[in-house]
């Protein structure tokens, strides 16, 4: 396991070093004037730890279509503002901005109503970060970080939450924004809610 | 006791097959678009009986509350969190009458009931 999980921050090093993703404060810098003026994005939270939560939350919101959040009080598809809102009343949140098409974003929600309405939760095995990371690799974002763990001989460990982050920081031109604990939210938000 | 504590980051992870259990009944009752409420028997978690209420809103139109969480750490469940609820006092009655409602619950619904 430590081995795994070691394997796993060596390769998240690699990524911020190699692929230099740009990092927004967004109260100095508002990156989705730019970033999505069509609809096409896809936005990965990555809640900090709260708490006994030491691990956090992660979550996954697309242009129009709300937030999927897999084991809070909100609904499949509903606003990714109030979602937003009352995380950052506790938490510090990470967000990665992707900018996916349409299709693939339509296939990422559907993936979430397939795969995780009418199953049960299991805190190891079937929880926030496979509902997020399962999303995104099942549009192939992230396939090609697992299979070069998998030929170097490690095994992929993406059940725990904030490896989110590892998934979203191969996607297509990933920008990243901070919302800190009680800090206000971007405006861009309110593109993630439902239509 | 840490299934008590009032930290959010502490109760989501006591919470969450509640939720993801709630979520699913959401989803399945989404498109049904009931006039009424409805009562559902131990729907959550094997044990929890839920009951949802028109929610006035049209995209997701009822709101589900787990009507007695005993031994759980949050008071009260409800999604969606701000969901309205159009329900009559008597069918608060009525819900009295077949099941076990918690009084935070109770106090909730009739502040939301009318004739």
């Amino acid at each position: 396991m430590i081995r795994v999980l070691l394997k796993e921050y060596l390769r998240f090093d690699d990524l911020v070093s190699c692929s230099v993703p740009k990092l927004y404060a967004y109260a100095s810098e508002n990156p989705v004037s730019n970033a999505d003026p069509l609809g096409l994005a896809t936005l990965v939270m990555v809640g900090g730890p709260s708490g006994l939560n030491v691990l956090g939350h992660d979550a996954i919101a697309f242009s129009g279509l709300g937030v999927y959040s897999y084991g809070t009080t909100e609904q499949f598809g509903s606003s990714t503002t109030a979602y937003l809102t009352k995380q950052a009343s506790y938490r510090d949140t990470t967000a990665y901005l992707l900018n996916t098409t349409p299709e693939q974003e339509q296939a990422m929600a559907n993936y979430l109503n397939h795969n995780y309405l009418n199953t049960k939760y299991h805190a190891a095995t079937h929880n926030c970060a496979t509902a997020v990371n399962g999303a995104l690799m099942s549009t192939g974002i992230g396939t090609d970080l697992a299979l070069s763990i998998i030929q170097d001989g490690g095994v992929p460990f993406f059940q725990l939450p904030g490896t989110s982050s590892f998934i979203a920081l191969t996607g297509p031109n990933v920008q990243i924004i901070q919302i800190p604990k009680g800090g206000q939210l971007p405006a861009f938000v309110q593109g993630f809610d439902p239509r | 006791m840490a299934g008590h504590s009032t930290n959010p980051g502490a109760r989501e992870i006591f919470d969450a097959s509640m939720y993801t259990e709630m979520q699913t009944i959401e989803s399945n009752y989404r498109s049904k678009h009931l006039a009424d409420p409805i009562l559902l028997r131990h729907a959550v978690n094997n044990e929890f009986d839920i009951v949802g209420i028109p929610s006035g809103d049209e995209r997701f139109p009822m709101t589900w509350l787990i009507l007695d969480p005993h031994g759980k750490p949050t008071k009260i469940y409800k999604m969606p969190p701000d969901g309205g609820l159009t329900i009559s006092c008597g069918f608060i009655d009525y819900l009295k009458s077949q099941v076990t409602v918690d009084s935070n619950v109770e106090r909730l619904l009739r502040s939301n009931c009318g004739k």
